[in-house]
């Protein structure tokens, strides 16, 4: 029986956890929509702190990170992460970041650097297009070195 | 295509009485199908205890003290995440989050500062937190004695879950069988010394609100509750004593019919397994106590104001499936903690449920209804075989560790979260009657403090100033040395409290001692 190759995968995406809040329900549908749409996806679990999540995606070598936060402190964990991909020279890892986020935040993260955000109520075909989406531009953002 | 309910449970078009097996069964009697009391809400409401905190405890008293005058019964205390973890509020990863979803508390001076307006034997304290839940019950008791409150009088409950963290929630500090020995010691403490304070809540709607199923919810909290009978048995208590304690937390979704046959299948389940399981011989020991929340998940960002019609059914679910105390979520919960608005009109659900409705009038309405009574016993004979795959594993902690529950946990969630989004689970607002413009543009939300951080943060430095460092040293050292031994670990708690000793660094200790869990997930 003749079996095709398989896809290379859409991309490699690390889902975390920063901070405190243990609610992992959305972060586990989300990655697994990912992985069913062809994109590997690796999960840090519970409870990262930035320096954890930075270099899991560094060691990882992932094309963005997704984090998932429903304790309302999306701003200052957002912040420490962009500052900490700052400091290790990462900073031109895409970041999403999913969860309880109060509309007002949104131009705040974004301000910070988020390239997008999908609040409580976003569908897994929205945060899996939206991501595809950010893959998308940031390739073809990046210069061709061949 | 067939009708099921949420479960999986096909409905029949029509049920009938040959549908159901005819049982002599009373409310108040073994197995309590009909309710653990004989009169119910005929002589009083279910206890409306709203779910609140944030800030510091100033802020807190303030709502505490609006929810009270407008009719709550007693106080649900809600903790912010750092306080929940056992991590002082100037710990690194602690300062984000500091005061953002529940109070913050540090030390004893807090915990005296929550309650200074509200005497213990006269007001009921209802506290959700599982990991450092024996030095909150430590400083809890200390501030009942301080205020000379009659502990005989002093009621609430203490959820204590530990087993709920590992399965569910993620806020776990040591490990799975150590945390059953803090919780042992605290139960073992409350019964001496608070005996008409419930020192366990197990916490069946953390199951279903991170996607478990109604049968799931029942056989992983009954398989916890199993555990934790067993750990207190081991210890010499006696289980007609212990088993008046227990208490649980089921949700209350808006399903209303399967949501009453659930609570009557838990009722009548938990009475036959601590009786025919764990031996127990005082009827009184094996009623399943239960206060539902409503809400939560449920309660949906697309057109708010429908949350509230969501909270009034899952309300009357509640009641139908009789609770013995209930808290309903805000309509804004999917936005963030409540506004006084919010909370206030989610206690006013519960009082028109109570006042205007009827349906407290007659215990158990629901009972011979075939289709209830049908599904009650459906739903029985689900969980308990879940139970028994539970018990073929080795028991809830060994299923745990083989991630069993939350795997389980896992599907359901993308099971329903696909149905959501393919249609099938129809959503009003958010995949059927939509609207271009939702009216959640015009929601005011909660006013975040961000002053409340700082001021916690000058508290607890000042109070890090002014103790005696080296007294409050020699308490925790005494509380490391009583780690080593069986000793019950609440009085060198209140000990070390008493020097000066935070919570922080109470919970350090324990961690060191006992270690630290690392989730093994395989996502």
């Amino acid at each position: 029986m003749s079996s095709s190759p398989p896809s290379p995968p859409r991309g490699r995406i690390l889902v975390a956890k920063p901070g405190l809040d243990g609610h992992d329900r959305g972060a586990l549908v989300v990655l697994r929509a990912l992985r069913d749409a062809g994109f590997e996806v690796v999960y840090t679990g519970r409870r990262q702190s930035s320096a954890q999540i930075v270099s899991a995606a560094i060691q990882e070598s992932v094309d963005l990170i997704g984090l998932s936060i429903l304790s309302g402190s999306h701003v200052e964990l957002c912040r420490r992460l962009l500052d900490e991909l700052a400091n290790r020279g990462a900073a031109d890892i895409p970041v999403v970041v999913g969860g309880t986020i109060r509309p007002d935040d949104v131009p705040e993260l974004e301000r910070l650097g988020v390239v997008a955000t999908f609040p409580t109520g976003t569908t897994l075909a929205e945060c899996v297009s939206g991501i595809a989406g950010v893959l998308d531009s940031e390739e073809a953002g990046s210069g061709a070195t061949v | 295509m067939e009708i099921q309910t949420e479960c999986g449970i096909p409905v029949a078009q029509v049920y009938g009485p040959d549908d159901v097996a005819v049982r002599d069964e009373n409310a108040g009697e073994f197995p309590f199908t009909r309710g653990v009391h004989a009169e119910m809400y005929r002589t009083r409401p279910w206890r409306m205890r709203q779910y609140a905190g944030y800030g510091t405890a100033t802020e807190t008293v303030e709502r505490w003290q609006t929810l009270i005058r407008e009719g709550q019964n007693g106080i649900s205390c809600a903790f912010d995440l750092p306080t929940q973890l056992g991590l002082d509020s100037d710990d690194t990863e602690a300062l984000p989050e500091v005061g953002r979803l529940g109070v913050a508390v540090d030390r004893l001076g807090d915990m005296e500062e929550l309650f200074a307006q509200l005497p213990l034997d006269k007001v009921a304290a209802t506290f959700n937190i599982n990991a450092p839940s024996a030095i909150i019950y430590a400083l809890f008791l200390e501030t009942a004695r301080r205020q000379g409150a009659d502990l005989g009088r002093v009621s609430g409950t203490l959820s204590n879950d530990p087993l709920v963290e590992f399965i569910a929630r993620g806020l776990w500090r040591v490990p799975p069988r150590e945390a059953l020995r803090l919780f042992a010691d605290t139960f073992e403490s409350s019964l001496l010394n608070t005996p008409n304070f419930y020192p366990i809540n197990i916490r069946g709607c953390l199951f279903y609100e991170a996607g478990a199923s109604d049968i799931q919810e029942i056989a992983f909290v009954l398989s916890c509750a199993k555990e934790y009978l067993r750990t207190l048995v081991d210890r010499g208590l006696d289980i007609d004593v212990v088993g008046k304690r227990i208490s649980f937390m089921m949700f209350a979704d808006h399903n209303l019919l399967e949501q009453a046959a659930k609570f009557r299948a838990a009722r009548r389940l938990w009475a036959q397994i601590v009786r025919d399981e764990c031996g127990a011989k005082d009827p009184s020991a094996m009623k399943f106590r239960v206060t539902a929340p409503v809400g939560s998940y449920n309660f949906k960002i697309q057109q708010p104001e429908l949350n509230i019609v969501r909270g009034a059914y899952g309300a009357l679910a509640a009641v139908l499936g009789g609770c013995q105390a209930m808290l309903v979520a805000g309509f804004d919960e999917a936005y963030d903690i409540p506004t006084e608005h919010a909370a206030l009109l989610a206690l006013r659900t519960q009082q028109i449920l109570a006042e205007e409705t009827g349906v407290t009038k007659t215990v158990d309405p629901l009972g011979g209804s075939y289709y209830v009574e049908n599904l009650t016993a459906e739903m029985e004979a689900r969980s308990r075989a879940l139970i028994e795959e539970i018990d073929q594993l080795g028991g809830i902690v060994s299923a745990i560790e083989q991630g069993f529950p939350q795997r389980a946990i896992a599907e359901t969630a993308f099971i329903t979260e696909r149905g959501i989004e393919n249609g099938t689970k129809r959503v009003v607002g958010v995949n059927c009657y939509t609207m271009a413009e939702d009216t959640a543009s015009r929601l005011r939300l909660h006013d975040v403090d961000e002053t409340a951080r700082t001021r916690q943060l000058q508290r607890l430095s000042e109070h890090r100033a002014l103790r005696n460092s080296e007294v409050a040293a020699a308490g925790l050292d005494r509380l490391r040395k009583a780690t080593a031994g069986k000793e019950n670990l609440i009085e060198p708690m209140i000990a070390a409290a008493q020097d000066g000793a935070t919570l922080g660094e109470m919970m350090s200790v324990l961690v060191q001692e006992f270690g630290e869990y690392r989730e093994q997930f395989s996502a």
